[in-house]
């Protein structure tokens, strides 16, 4: 409950310093064009609300805005969504480091497409290794022991890919690669805010916009 | 159960079925002028009876941008400053797609409804 005693200032300044805590990831000049123009929105939404007579135009015109955090949230998934589109994983892998600071989900995004990057690099080069070492590189099996690649100790187990390996490791490299490309844009698309889009029960029927 | 999974999944379609068409409504509003966020929304309501959280425009501007399906600028003749949308040519085109897609779509999902009505009555 808000009493005439209160700075409306205030709230303003607490309600953008909240959406600007769940920013973090975009740039700072994007931040300030974002706070900008809620603060513009406000502005004019409080005095439209003074004319219509409310009690508490700052009060009201917060609420309509919504809650801070998921707004942040809104903007974090408009600003990944282009790069969603992109099939280069640095451009991928960079928007996903933006989802980090959204909480669990997002940095389970993040953490998910930098194994899967990391994994393709790694078969990309025990597959080069193989060609420069391929006496010590290779799939090693053993009793208790299955190594890809090059392993500390060979008494006890043999290699068992041969000539196959850099070719299969070149193919895992692929499939890792071009499977968590595909993970990406499909997490960094699927928006993880927007769940308070609208109101319930609001006026629109869109059955008669759209049909009749 | 049975009910109460309805309500929740009838919810849902509701909400899906209003956010799928936010896009087009807020590229429609833009159709032929230049508005700032606030100015979106009043003509959202009085046009379409579409109310959303007030916040949700602004991440949607920001992607349609990005998608440069939008530009946009600020302008001081204000007693602050706003910031002005309007369509760019692709956006422009895109809108038409989008308009032509919800009109077939539309009429599919009405012979379909008009089948339902008739059945019931």
């Amino acid at each position: 409950m808000i009493t005439a005693r209160e700075d409306f200032g205030d709230l303003i300044s607490n309600y953008l310093a909240r959406v600007k805590a769940g920013l973090k990831g975009i740039d700072d000049g994007q931040q300030q064009e974002i706070l900008a123009e809620i603060r513009s929105h406000l502005t004019d939404r409080i005095e439209q609300l003074k004319q219509q007579g409310s009690g508490s135009p700052t009060e009201d015109a917060l609420t309509a805005m919504g809650d801070p955090e998921e707004l942040s949230l809104q903007f974090i998934s408009a600003a990944v969504v282009r790069a969603a589109r992109s099939n280069f994983p640095w451009v991928l892998l960079r928007a996903a480091s933006r989802l980090v600071f959204t909480g669990l989900r997002g940095t389970l995004v993040f953490l998910a497409g930098l194994f899967g990057y990391l994994t393709a690099i790694a078969f990309v080069g025990v597959a080069v290794a193989k060609l420069i070492v391929p006496a010590r590189v290779g799939f090693w099996v053993g009793p208790h022991t299955l190594v890809w690649g090059y392993p500390a100790h060979t008494p006890g187990i043999h290699e068992v890919a041969g000539h196959s390996f850099a070719y299969i490791s070149i193919i895992l490299a692929f499939l890792f690669a071009s499977g968590t490309t595909l993970l990406l844009k499909q997490l960094l698309r699927s928006p993880r805010a927007g769940k308070k889009a609208l109101p319930r029960g609001s006026g629109l029927s869109l059955i008669g916009v759209g049909l009749g | 159960m049975l009910l109460m999974m309805g309500r929740v999944y009838d919810g849902r379609w509701e909400a899906q079925l209003r956010k799928g068409c936010l896009d087009l409504a807020i590229l429609a509003a833009l159709w032929d002028k230049r508005l700032y966020g606030l100015e979106i929304l009043k003509y959202l309501q009085e046009k379409a009876g579409l109310e959303i959280v007030e916040g949700t425009l602004y991440p949607i501007l920001m992607r349609l941008k990005q998608e440069a399906l939008l530009e946009s600028t600020w302008v001081s003749e204000a007693a602050h400053p706003r910031k002005y949308y309007w369509l760019t040519k692709a956006g422009r085109q895109r809108t038409l797609e989008m308009t032509e897609t919800w009109e077939e779509f539309g009429q599919g999902i009405s012979r379909l409804l008009a089948s339902v009505k008739e059945k019931h009555r």
